[in-house]
């Protein structure tokens, strides 16, 4: 008797599992974003401290950074239970490593221009959150390291 | 041994049982054991001070924003909606309420009072019904809630009376216990973020400004500084307050525990006096605290 030989399948893609986020990642990530906020702050100051006025382009950019940043903080912090993302972990991981890497960048810097390079990278990172796309977070994630000199 | 007794002899044995009660702070059920109405009295005033200023810190620092002259911040930048955290502070209220209920309708139940709560129960199981917006531990909070008013329900349609105290403690304890961690954290954690966003607020409002001061303007300065010291001390009362919150929740937390582990051993009144005063004068001293510093 002759048995048949199953025919062999083409493998189909298997599909990213979704996770919500937990309460303590939706904090983690509220805390990054505030401590940038913070970082951003403070780059500010001392510009304004070395002679910037208070109406100078970069510092006024500055400005409306730490506002959007705490705004994504409060976000995250009160409001967003349900962010639900492909890859949850690997994703918050990403996004921390980013962050992280952005906030040590802040912590020394002196150059107005780069800190609003980075900031503005941080910012669109958080409307990558935003999208849960895990395409666009992978690389505005990546954006952040390289504009705060991180190489991924 | 003599059964009987005279009525000199029983008169002086009430007096002796009076006077124990009296040396006991007054207890003569588990109302007085826990003063378990009047924390909760405490509690309907105490708690919603912290937690109304969910939305209190968004309103403070819209007004810091909108006094930043107009050049010094980008023209596409908006005031932040309060809104939402107006809604997450009436959710908390509408929880720190039915914590407080309950522990009113045990103190009704011990002193053998009837409860009455059948026209609230239904209100509030509505109104603290779930909101996708919330984070959460508000939501777990909403759910916690929700869970003990059904308990609360239950027993004012059988008509619980003293004796089935005990079993309303032990069926709400995981409640109790799940609800005043979730308070704990939307306060501690995640309202503790609004006001570190409010101290960068304050700290970005008044330190540029300051920093860019001319020489002829040290007066104004002067006025300045001290206005932008009297926020942080107001700031740092608020930061204060979240502490005593958090203890407070655990200690509601302990004395349910307490409660439960007392009627689990049907221990005496006498017994559950001794168990619970530490911690209700914990409780009573921290939701004082609240009420001292919002003078």
């Amino acid at each position: 008797m002759k048995t048949k030989t199953p025919a062999a399948k083409t493998p189909t893609p298997v599909p990213q599992a979704s996770t919500t986020l937990s309460d303590d990642q939706m904090q983690a990530l509220a805390q990054s974003f505030h401590d940038i906020a913070v970082e951003i702050g403070q780059v500010r100051l001392n510009a304004i401290t070395a002679g910037s006025k208070l109406t100078d382009p970069a510092i006024v950019q500055l400005q409306g950074y730490v506002y959007s940043l705490m705004n994504v903080a409060a976000g995250f912090a009160m409001q967003a239970a349900n962010l639900t993302l492909a890859n949850a972990d690997q994703a918050v991981n990403q996004i921390s490593l980013a962050t992280k890497a952005a906030d040590g960048a802040l912590e020394k810097l002196q150059n107005i221009d780069k800190a609003v390079s980075i900031a503005s990278s941080v910012i669109v990172l958080a409307m990558a959150i935003s999208t849960k796309d895990p395409g666009q977070i992978e690389s505005a994630a990546k954006s952040v390291a390289k504009s705060a000199g991180l190489a991924i | 041994m003599c059964l009987t007794m005279t009525p000199r002899n029983l008169s002086l044995r009430l007096v002796a049982v009076a006077t124990l009660l009296l040396a006991l702070d007054g207890c003569v059920n588990l109302d007085d054991a826990a003063g378990l109405s009047k924390l909760s009295d405490e509690a309907r005033i105490s708690l919603p001070r912290v937690s109304n200023d969910v939305a209190g810190t968004c309103a403070r620092q819209n007004i810091l924003f909108e006094n930043t002259p107009s050049a010094e911040r980008p023209p596409n930048e908006q005031a932040q909606d309060c809104k939402p955290y107006r809604e997450i502070a009436d959710h908390l209220a509408k929880d720190e309420n039915v914590l407080a209920d309950y522990f009113d309708a045990l103190g009704k139940l011990a002193s053998n009072q009837p409860m009455g709560y059948d026209a609230t129960i239904e209100t509030n199981v509505a109104a603290t019904g779930a909101n996708s917006a919330l984070s959460a531990n508000a939501i777990a909070a909403g759910n916690d809630a929700q869970s003990i008013l059904k308990s609360l329900a239950d027993a004012a349609t059988k008509g619980y009376r003293e004796k089935q105290l005990g079993q309303l403690i032990q069926q709400t304890d995981p409640a109790i216990q799940s609800l005043t961690q979730s308070l704990k954290k939307v306060i501690t954690v995640n309202y503790a973020t609004l006001l570190s966003n409010e101290e960068l607020s304050l700290d970005t409002f008044y330190q540029g400004p300051m920093a860019s001061a001319q020489p002829n303007e040290r007066l104004a300065l002067i006025l300045v500084q001290r206005q932008y010291a009297q926020d942080k001390t107001a700031l740092q009362s608020r930061k204060d307050d979240i502490a005593a919150y958090g203890k407070i929740m655990d200690d509601i937390a302990a004395l349910h525990t307490k409660l439960k582990q007392e009627a689990d051993k049907k221990a005496s009144i006498v017994e559950i006096c001794k168990q619970v005063r530490p911690i209700v004068l914990s409780l009573k001293a921290a939701l004082a605290d609240i009420q001292s510093r919002s003078k």
